[in-house]
């Protein structure tokens, strides 16, 4: 697949691009031409380059590029795969796919261990666990007794770590994930569903081509 | 066994990605809609075939968006769905709900008036999906008998609206300033050349549309277009007397030249001739709230995770806690909303059942309405005003935290930002646990 620096990702993708995106992914290659439009939005509202830093990416979410959170944070660090600081289009197709309603559960167990091992050590250990919740506390303006983290953090860990190491592996994370579906609620964007929609203006730049077959191409 | 002939002769097997086309259904201005089969689940839609360059050619693009956009917004059962957007180098196409029915228009000109009672049906799901386009900001501004599909149940689904206003076409002086619209149903004010209010052209156009399916034939015609203006200017409109005085008053009161005098909807519902049999359609059955859980629930964690019993809900674990945060919430890529303002949060020391209580105290008094449904709770605040932009519509969902610790999360789903907030505030200081505490 042709490299889409900067330069070429602020025209509209070719179609080979498309087509490879939507080969890889749950997207159709109009889907990944609607995400385009949202993509070209959300990366030249501070600075007109096709690419999407972490300001730009804060901004998209919160309308402010100020909110700095560990979740933000590591979020943004989940979708800039090639550890750049900036993510462009085809990792920001990739990184969404995860979110997408027909996405694999596998995906999502696995995009959520990552998103949790906040240290990339392999593991969910309570230390990191305590540091989200916590987070998550202060951010919400919510207070609870330090007894009351410990405990929740307990059961957790009791539901969770079946080895009783200590800390969470990705056999263990699956285990727990399918008992408590609900955990994984976020890695699912129903919005995605309708990305034609929210985002119309590609159809005036689609480069797609009809076909009358059987062996037709997704669009 | 019935095999549906998807038009075989018409382009035969045609594939549009997952979507098998087959017979046209119909043509207009900038193409064809054809009748389409999904290939996955066998489901058949309705695929509207636009040319690009007609469109291009016309400077109709804002046009088309428009359109995609205000159906995106209109979710209701009455109103025909739009499901995706494809589109081609040369054409674009849009996935529609198949109304399998045809047009009113046709059930009219063939089988004549229809019975009052089933006329009043119809009218009350017209009017019941109006009003909701109303409430979300959108005006139709072309409504007409040839612009209701009826289904096969004899349920109304109102399609076309390449026409509608949204509220940025609102000029200062609040009033719309574009002469559209079919000629027999079109309002005095459209035609005089004044600004106007999308709201009461679109009852003007309900009250013609109501008396075509009880009467069967049109208030205002004339072959000559000059005469036909002027009738309708003037409102001169001949009511049968074989009408119920109950219709006969509705049409007259829909059909007033005078924009200070014509009725609202929110008169239409109070009528007692419209609330005969009538049963609002709940937008929020159709679409089974996709983004947001829009119920009151207590949180048993114990049935998620398959152990213990409802009476005895485990503790909600810390990554469930951790999975609120909205800083972990993509929605805010979609939204023109900051997503941590849609989703407030605190805790409490009062028992779900006490919760649920006075939280149904507290909405109440402060004038919202509490919607109880398979034993779940919404808050609801109605405006009754035409140019509401949307109810605002909250969900709280109650986690237990420890035996006497609960955390309650309100959603927000749709409405007023600044008026949320003041409800959020209301609850979280009669309801929460304070920092002090």
């Amino acid at each position: 697949m042709g490299c889409m620096n900067s330069k070429s990702v602020r025209k509209f993708p070719a179609r080979e691009d498309s087509l490879d995106l939507a080969a890889e992914t749950a997207f159709t290659v109009n889907e990944v031409e609607a995400l385009f439009v949202l993509f070209r939005s959300i990366s030249n509202s501070i600075v007109n380059d096709g690419l999407l830093s972490k300001e730009e990416f804060q901004l998209a979410i919160f309308k402010n590029k100020k909110k700095d959170n560990i979740f933000a944070n590591r979020i943004f660090d989940l979708f800039d795969v090639k550890k750049l600081g900036v993510v462009d289009f085809e990792d920001f197709v990739r990184s969404l796919n995860v979110f997408h309603p027909n996405a694999s559960l596998k995906d999502k167990i696995a995009f959520s261990f990552r998103l949790y091992d906040l240290h990339n050590t392999g593991f969910i250990e309570r230390p990191e666990v305590k540091e989200m919740l916590i987070a998550l506390l202060f951010e919400s303006d919510m207070k609870l007794a330090d007894d009351v983290i410990e405990t929740i953090l307990d059961k957790t860990f009791v539901e969770a770590d079946l080895k009783q190491d200590g800390k969470i592996d990705t056999e263990e994370w699956e285990t727990f994930v399918k008992r408590n579906p609900s955990v994984l609620k976020i890695m699912t964007l129903p919005y995605l569903r309708d990305i034609t929609i929210s985002f119309p203006s590609f159809i005036f730049n689609s480069t797609n081509v009809e076909r009358v077959d059987e062996t037709s191409t997704r669009l | 066994m019935v095999i549906l002939n998807l038009g075989r002769n018409e382009g035969q097997g045609m594939r549009l990605g997952k979507y098998e086309l087959g017979k046209t259904l119909g043509e207009g201005n900038f193409g064809k809609v054809k009748l389409a089969r999904d290939t996955h689940s066998g489901k058949l839609f309705a695929v509207k075939i636009l040319d690009k360059s007609k469109i291009i050619d016309l400077n109709n693009t804002d046009q088309i968006k428009r359109e995609i956009f205000t159906l995106k917004l209109l979710k209701h059962p009455n109103v025909v769905r739009l499901y995706e957007v494809l589109a081609s180098k040369t054409k674009i196409y849009m996935v529609l709900e198949y109304v399998n029915g045809g047009e009113l228009f046709d059930k009219i000109a063939s089988k004549g008036k229809l019975k009052e009672a089933v006329g009043r049906k119809i009218f009350q799901q017209l009017i019941d999906c109006v009003s909701f386009c109303h409430n979300k900001g959108v005006f139709h501004r072309d409504l007409k008998l040839e612009n209701v599909l009826v289904d096969a149940k004899g349920n109304i689904k109102i399609t076309d609206f390449n026409l509608s206003a949204l509220p940025q076409h609102f000029r200062a002086d609040g009033l719309l300033h574009t002469t559209c619209g079919s000629p027999n149903y079109v309002a005095p004010e459209i035609l005089a050349n004044k600004g106007y209010d999308g709201a009461t052209s679109d009852i003007w156009s309900c009250g013609v549309i109501l008396y075509v399916i009880l009467t069967g034939y049109l208030p205002f015609d004339d072959r000559n277009l000059a005469v036909l203006y002027q009738k309708i200017l003037k409102g001169e409109v001949q009511i049968p007397r074989w009408l119920s005085p109950g219709s006969q008053n509705i049409i007259k009161r829909m059909l007033d030249v005078n924009l200070k005098t014509r009725i609202t909807m929110a008169m239409i519902k109070e009528d007692e001739w419209f609330k005969e049999g009538y049963s609002p359609a709940n937008p929020e059955d159709e679409e089974e709230s996709v983004y947001i859980d829009e119920d009151f629930s207590i949180h048993d964690v114990s049935l998620e995770a398959d152990q213990g019993s409802p009476r005895s809900p485990t503790l909600i674990n810390a990554f469930q806690l951790i999975s609120m945060s909205s800083s972990l919430d993509l929605s805010g890529l979609f939204e023109q909303e900051d997503v941590s303002e849609r989703k407030i949060r605190f805790t409490s020391i009062h028992s779900p059942k006490d919760l649920v209580e006075r939280l149904e105290d507290i909405v109440t008094e402060m004038g919202f309405r509490v919607q109880k449904k398979n034993g779940m709770l919404k808050v609801v605040q109605e405006i009754k005003t035409q140019k509401c932009l949307g109810n605002l519509s909250v969900a709280a969902e109650v986690f237990e935290i420890s035996p006497s610790l609960y955390v309650v999360e309100l959603s927000k789903s749709c409405g007023d930002a600044s008026v949320y907030r003041q409800l959020c505030k209301k609850l979280s200081n009669d309801l929460g646990v304070h920092k002090k505490e």
